[in-house]
């Protein structure tokens, strides 16, 4: 039986709406396109689950990051071997060349905590600074203090990247 | 804005999650379902519950007249938790500190110290450890045995805690 007098529709939305965007941010976290996939699948699951509860956040989405970023997915792993004919559920380009999206999200992936979450919240899932401050805990000048030592640090990494490719 | 900062908004923008969204919820009402049992066993006795949980482990997720989805419910066979056959899936102090359903602060703390015990006395190992009003978080790197321990610590000892804590404690809309 589904929720009792649970919006399942607004649920709907939110997975259709935002299941990319968290599927990036938690492979910013450094877990593999498949790894990704399977924590951000058993997040969802998990807000639905608490759906009441997590629709009435301030981020849902960032919850959901959070959470697939936490949990065990080990659940989606044996489905995952139980299907006979998986079809591919995520394919990326997935490139090592110093202008791929790969490099770039194994940059986000190596800064420290705080920037890449400031990174992931700003960028990969879209907040605004307010927003990003309230998930954080912090003021919204350290969002941007943050947000500007992050950017500075992957300006870096690129440019070391692209030497390193020629 | 300038390149970097668009790359970072458009990073990932081929990539595609196919997995359609009754299935997502089928798995959310089987963990739905089994929150609620785990609930009422509390308030019973922790033998309830682990008589409860030991049903579920066969229930199989199948519930007619589920909703959109129903038919694509995967099975739950394999997924009780804990991860370890023979395990009790929920550790005694976890489903102790479930009871009523709200979770204090000093059994939020002392669930992520029993994590940390476990995945050492498992030879696993959390990094870069810090508090966040009021929120533990933190990493672990990725091999095998840190992988192994935290599948099964942060189920077996703290994952329900976390759950309902961070629910109570992120920021209202």
């Amino acid at each position: 039986m589904r929720h009792q007098g649970v919006n399942q529709a607004a649920f709907v939305d939110f997975y259709e709406s935002c299941r990319l965007r968290c599927l990036r941010a938690v492979m910013a976290h450094g877990l593999s396109p498949d790894e990704a996939e399977d924590a951000v699948a058993e997040a969802f699951a998990r807000a639905w689950a608490w759906w009441p509860q997590v629709s009435s956040l301030q981020s849902p989405s960032a919850w959901v990051v959070r959470t697939a970023v936490n949990a065990n997915v080990s659940w989606w792993r044996k489905r995952r071997r139980e299907v006979a004919s998986p079809a591919p559920a995520l394919r990326s380009r997935g490139t090592s060349e110093p202008g791929s999206d790969a490099v770039l999200l194994s940059a986000i992936a190596a800064l420290p905590p705080r920037q890449r979450e400031v990174v992931v919240l700003r960028y990969l899932l879209d907040l605004d600074t307010e927003t990003t401050a309230r998930s954080m805990a912090v003021a919204p000048g350290t969002v941007k203090a943050t947000l500007h030592q992050a950017l500075a640090a992957l300006r870096r990494d690129l440019t070391r990247a692209g030497e390193r490719a020629r | 804005m300038n390149e970097l900062e668009e790359r970072l908004r458009g990073v990932g923008g081929d990539l595609q999650l196919d997995l359609p969204v009754a299935v997502v919820m089928a798995r959310g009402d089987v963990l739905r379902r089994r929150r609620r049992v785990l609930q009422v066993g509390v308030a019973s006795g922790a033998v309830v519950v682990i008589a409860a949980m030991s049903s579920l482990a066969g229930f199989g997720g199948q519930d007619p007249g589920a909703g959109p989805g129903a038919s694509e419910r995967p099975s739950v066979a394999g997924s009780t938790q804990g991860g370890e056959p023979g395990v009790r899936p929920l550790s005694r102090e976890q489903l102790a500190a479930l009871e009523g359903g709200h979770v204090t602060r000093s059994e939020y703390r002392a669930g992520f110290s029993r994590l940390v015990a476990c995945m050492e006395s498992r030879g696993g190992q959390l990094t870069d450890v810090h508090v966040v009003k009021g929120v533990f978080e933190y990493s672990y790197a990725a091999t095998p045995a840190n992988e192994k321990a935290y599948g099964y610590c942060y189920r077996h000892e703290f994952e329900q805690l976390d759950i309902l804590w961070q629910l109570a404690h992120e920021h209202p809309r």
